[in-house]
């Protein structure tokens, strides 16, 4: 038997899903190029070799001046740039499997040009092309200081890393600083949204609309493998679209990211009313990083007011993460009643109690120094030790 | 009594006596020692002196002077001979020389990686070195990765992690492979058959990518006493590999009893079982005090034992807690424990599968006691070094079943204590792994136009996998194009990816106890099976084969199933061929049909059939390698001599010897060729249709064969030599378990039939009579 037969059979048998088999011809260059033109493509010539290339101009203005990003993105202090210094990047890849198996197909690019956004786009009709892409990739980066992505510190970044090193290239954006959009995010609005993705971040923050003619990024490898094995487009201007509106999200997105930067340090000059508790607290928890003690306890104060004064008032009492950290930040501004009405509020509304009691134990035992009330709260965190102390202090003040 | 006293009370007890098939009393070996080598690192020197070594054994000098030579090679010893300064000398020699140097350390499994490490570790702590030696296996957390990754000079792992963990990232491993001076690869022998033919494809692999990253690394492997060490470290590693001759570390007493269970039918030839005697032995054993470990051959034996140890245990006063089992399937903290237990003493008794057989520390033990026949020479070797703590007297007991390899072994120890007879065999060109792996490396790496894999051209598999969509050709290069992760696919340890996953239903949510692969999983988790494990009996409620899920719950009865499997076999194209001196000898492609059909209940204790039931279960389709012997007659066109009609002329039937030889043949012939009884599967036809002539079958049990059956094709006058001494020399009257099958189902001329069959291979001469 011949070993192509053999193949076959022994793959069919050693394999739970079939394959598809289809012997197909190589796909006709001209065909390619076709392709390419029909979606809007060009050939541009790079030192290794040529690559398909797209630009696109949309009006995303650009923000005057970017303001202290310390607290927002990790290694936020390496790097001061001015908005021409971003470089925007998101690749479209083989797979999410990671290892060196996986490679980039199209990257999308993206800066600031006076009161535009202009992204350019590089696609890979064949694999051979890689070289092409990491070589203009590495000449482009050259004019910038910050490469942003959005969650491309873990994915899209060492995957391309990779890529190089096995092209035996150097990391086409090693000499940037990486900030990565979903760390401001999920610090920010990571406690209020159902999740963290950008198409979930572009319509609740940045007030974009849903997206329209997308692809799931689920079909994006097949169908540019579909692509490979005919030439034909398929889907591949639903690709081309995708990575253009990830493009765009991001750059919207940097913006509503370096409003709250700007922000931060001021919590006075925001009206009550224009804010949301949420983005308060997270704003307060960002201060407590940085360890700016009294700017946090004003972002915890702007949302317990928020939240006090808005229309639907206490009825929907927020995460019970929430007074915790209200608690343990405002309780270093010594507003102890303050603190003493959240805890009250709390155990009004907050589904575990224990904690709160305790808190309160310490907060009548020591600062509001009224031992009849902490040791009944000392009673209902059944911490027993305290009880004993407290009934002992009690009978000394009595004699 | 102590264990002198009880050696004494045994050599004078007629009963065990009169079972003994040999006693043999291996004295004390003196040591053969050697001094350092004046190139070795003066520090690494001091330090092994401070650590008590003044000298080294015989075997580590060698190693350290073909170390220097540049070579790789491989060294033979048995357990606990230093054979782990055989490696860590020259590696660390070359790290002190040069701090960029890497190694990296291959253990067959990962208890065992974890184990060898501390041994380094205390060297390298002595020596006061920035030397970083590092695990790195599934358990490694994730924060401590990237340091393993970029720093560590020596990192030790397995087969598994490097096919599934590292190679498929290789550009995060930069470090190690620019600068891979070493590979090391400890316990050889278990890369044999299926997951040898695996691991060579592995270390292909490895190899290539150091090639990308500027690195020719060199190997050191180790190996039980087996026959072709150099031979199979060659056929693993891809490269020439200088065997080092003769083991210079010391030896205590041990005493070495083979054990033959008594007949208890004479009729039927039926021999006490292996579980029984081994219990009745151990339990003697125990009772002296001494600390044991019961080595049985499957996972279900392991169990029954330790049922009814515990037991026993308690008669002397002997906690449950003390007697433990150990083996594939318990999660890896209750092994941890289990091992720490026998360090400490803690745990007295320990009954184990082959689990226990690699180098995990458990310290050294008084007595092992093996339920029947290792499977290999170098197997009982290993698990028999488990007995003997330094210049104790040490006692061995092998307990035979009464299958034809048990029977051979215990009626030939000379076989045994003579030079090792067995030759590992691996096939790293199988189509089906060869094919698993070429997708992994594609994967890593893409191949160029004429790249050779594993020293051979690819070029027509590649286009097959760009066929299938699964490489894509551009330019002279083949590029991964899936949106998988192929090292995923390919589980290294089994034939098929897919594992049947076993839940404990009594438990709210379900609780998984365990996993089995799809071929074990037809016989022991079908419908209504009787699954142990941990001594407890569990009932199959329920096997979801399309979930590969086995519902189960814990019950007590007083019997366990034993399920039947059914094949068929379609022989498709013979590779070779060649004349015998009865008959023709030919190798090929078989393709192969199984089905679990039926399963019988058997009572414990008693063993006596109380039930059976029917299953349901999907065949299971194979393409493997077979050897045939094909005899003469039965073909249409008038053959000359008709070996039916021969054998009916003197009162014999050809089917029913076919059919016993078969069963001799099918567990004598692994004795030679270093398989395990399973891994080989023999058949026979009165008129073949691919032959057309009476034809017996013995085929690799894995889909593409992995060598076997082509060793039985180069060995098969042997084979036959040594089946025919072992039957005529066999008590039964008419056959028996040992030899050709009970006589009920095998008919009452098989054993006469076969003998009349193998004297036709010729050699041995007339049969003696009164047969």
């Amino acid at each position: 038997m011949d070993l192509r037969r053999r193949l076959s059979q022994l793959d069919r048998l050693t394999r739970r899903a079939s394959l598809v088999e289809t012997v197909s011809d190589p796909v006709d260059p001209a065909r390619i190029e076709d392709t390419m033109v029909s979606l809007g493509l060009e050939m541009r010539q790079t030192s290794a070799g040529p690559i398909w290339t797209s630009r696109m101009v949309d009006p995303v203005p650009v923000p005057e001046r970017l303001p202290s990003f310390a607290g927002f993105f990790t290694h936020a202090g390496d790097a001061d740039p001015a908005p021409g210094d971003l470089f925007f990047l998101d690749a479209e890849t083989t797979g999410l499997a990671g290892g060196t198996g996986t490679l980039a197909f199209l990257v999308g690019v993206s800066w600031w040009t006076r009161q535009h956004l202009e992204t350019h786009q590089f696609f890979l009709s064949s694999p051979a092309q890689e070289a092409a892409l990491l070589a203009v990739l590495s000449e482009l980066a050259q004019s910038f200081k910050v490469v942003v992505t959005f969650n491309g510190a873990s994915f899209d970044l060492p995957l391309l890393r990779t890529r190089a090193l096995m092209n035996r290239a150097s990391d086409p954006l090693g000499s940037l600083v990486s900030w990565d959009l979903l760390v401001p995010a999920r610090r920010l609005w990571g406690r209020k949204l159902v999740n963290c993705r950008q198409q979930t971040l572009e319509e609740s923050i940045c007030g974009l609309s849903a997206r329209v003619g997308d692809i799931d990024g689920s079909r994006i490898p097949a169908t540019w493998f579909e692509f490979l094995a005919g030439g034909e487009p398929g889907l591949l201007d639903r690709v081309l679209h995708h990575n253009h509106l990830d493009m765009l999200g991001m750059a919207h997105l940097f913006k509503d990211v370096a409003v709250r930067a700007s922000l931060i340090a001021q919590p006075e000059r925001v009206a009550v009313s224009g804010l949301d508790w949420y983005e308060a607290w997270s704003l307060g928890r960002i201060c407590e990083r940085l360890k700016d003690v009294a700017s946090s306890v004003i972002w915890l104060r702007r949302a317990v007011e928020s939240i006090t004064t808005s229309k639907t008032g206490i009825s929907t009492f927020p995460d019970p993460r929430f007074l915790a950290d209200a608690i343990r930040i405002l309780k270093r501004s010594g507003d102890w009643p303050l603190v003493e009405n959240l805890i009250v509020l709390g155990l009004g509304h907050s589904p575990s109690t224990e904690w709160l009691h305790r808190e309160a134990a310490i907060l009548f035992e020591r600062r509001l120094v009224n031992l009849e009330k902490a040791l009944a709260h000392a009673r209902l965190c059944g911490e027993d030790g305290r009880v004993e102390r407290l009934q002992r202090k009690l009978a000394e003040v009595s004699n | 009594m102590n264990l002198e006293q009880l050696l004494h009370q045994l050599k004078t007890d007629d009963r065990f006596l009169r079972n003994v098939t040999r006693w043999e009393n291996l004295p004390a070996t003196p040591a053969r020692y050697a001094d350092f080598p004046d190139h070795l690192n003066s520090r690494l020197v001091s330090v092994m002196r401070t650590r008590g070594i003044d000298k080294l054994y015989s075997h580590q000098a060698e190693s350290l002077r073909l170390a220097a030579e540049g070579k790789s090679f491989v060294v033979p010893t048995p357990t606990a001979s230093g054979k782990t300064l055989c490696y860590n000398l020259p590696v660390l020699d070359t790290i002190l020389a040069n701090p960029q140097a890497r190694a990296l350390y291959l253990f067959p499994t990962k208890a065992l990686s974890q184990d060898q490490m501390h041994e380094v570790h205390e060297v390298v702590g002595d020596l006061g070195e920035d030397i970083k030696v590092y695990t790195f296996d599934g358990d490694t957390p994730e924060t401590a990765r990237r340091a393993i990754r970029s720093s560590g000079h020596i990192v030790v792992t397995n087969p598994d992690m490097l096919h599934q963990g590292i190679l498929p990232h290789h550009t995060l491993w930069v470090k190690l492979f620019e600068n891979l001076e070493y590979i090391v690869v400890d316990e050889i022998h278990h890369y044999r058959g299926v997951f040898g033919s695996h691991v060579a494809n592995v270390l292909r692999r490895l190899q290539r990518i150091a090639r990308f990253y500027g690195s020719a690394p060199r190997f050191i492997c180790c190996s039980a006493t087996i026959a072709n060490p150099a031979e199979l470290a060659q056929r693993l590693t891809g490269r020439e590999v200088v065997e080092v001759v003769g083991n210079g570390a010391p030896g205590g007493q041990k005493h070495f009893i083979f054990y033959n269970p008594p007949v208890v039918n004479q009729e039927l030839g039926i021999r006490q079982s292996v579980g029984k005697s081994a219990r009745s032995i151990a339990e003697r054993f125990m009772a002296s005090g001494a600390q044991l470990i019961v080595f049985a051959r499957s996972r279900m034996r392991v169990e029954l034992l330790l049922t009814y140890l515990e037991k026993a245990g308690h008669r002397v006063g002997i906690k449950s807690g003390e007697v433990r089992g150990y083996r594939g399937g318990y999660l890896p903290l209750e092994r941890r424990a289990i091992e720490a237990g026998l360090r400490s003493g803690a745990v007295s008794t320990v009954v184990s599968t082959n689990a226990l057989e690699l180098g995990i520390d458990i310290g050294r033990l008084d007595v092992c006691v093996m339920a029947g026949y290792a499977g290999t020479v170098a197997s009982t070797w290993q698990q028999a070094g488990r007995a003997g703590r330094r210049q104790n007297l040490s006692v061995v007991i092998l307990v035979a079943s009464s299958s034809p390899g048990d029977q051979y072994i215990i009626n030939n120890p000379d076989f045994f204590f003579g030079r090792s007879p067995e030759h590992a065999t691996l096939d790293p060109d199988n189509l089906v792994i060869l094919m698993s792996h070429l997708k992994c490396a594609a994967f890593e790496l893409p191949f160029m136009e004429g790249e050779e894999y594993g020293g051979q051209e690819v070029r027509e598999i590649l286009e097959y996998l760009v066929e299938s969509r699964i490489l894509h050709r551009s330019a002279d290069r083949y590029h991964w194009m899936a949106d998988t992760y192929p090292a995923e696919d390919v589980s290294l340890r089994s034939a098929a990816p897919d594992n049947v996953v076993i839940i404990d239903q009594s438990i709210s949510g379900g609780r998984v106890i365990g996993e089995m692969d799809l071929f074990s999983a037809q016989e022991m988790l079908h419908d209504d099976a009787l699954y142990l494990h941990g001594a407890q009996q569990f009932h199959v409620d329920k096997l979801d084969w399309d979930r590969r899920e086995a519902h189960v719950q814990p019950v007590q009865v007083n019997y366990y199933t034993d399920a039947q499997r059914k094949s068929e076999l379609k022989t498709l194209t013979a590779e070779m061929e060649r004349s015998l001196p009865y008959g023709q000898a030919a190798v090929g492609e078989v393709g192969l049909v199984s089905k679990v059909t039926v399963y019988k209940k058997i009572k414990l204790g008693t063993h006596e059939n109380v039930g059976a039931g029917r299953v349901h279960l999907p065949e299971m389709e194979m393409h493997t390698i077979s050897f045939w012997w094909d005899l003469p007659g039965g073909s249409a066109e008038g053959a000359t001599d008709d070996t039916a009609d021969e054998m009916a002329a003197v009162g014999l039937d050809l089917g029913d010897a076919l059919k016993g030889l078969a069963h001799l043949l099918g567990r004598v012939a692994p004795v030679f060729i270093m398989a395990d009884p399973s891994d080989l599967h023999a058949t026979a036809m009165v008129r073949s249709p691919f032959t057309g002539h009476p034809t017996l079958y013995l085929y690799d049990a894995f889909p593409g064969g992995v060598g076997f059956a082509r060793r039985i094709y180069d060995q098969f006058e042997e084979i036959c030599e040594s089946a025919h001494s072992h039957l005529a020399s066999c008590p039964c009257p008419s056959g028996c378990p040992a030899c050709v099958g009970p006589a009920l189902e095998s008919g009452g001329t098989s054993r006469r039939g076969a003998l009349w069959l193998l004297e036709r291979m010729g050699g041995s001469g007339p049969v003696s009579g009164g047969i």
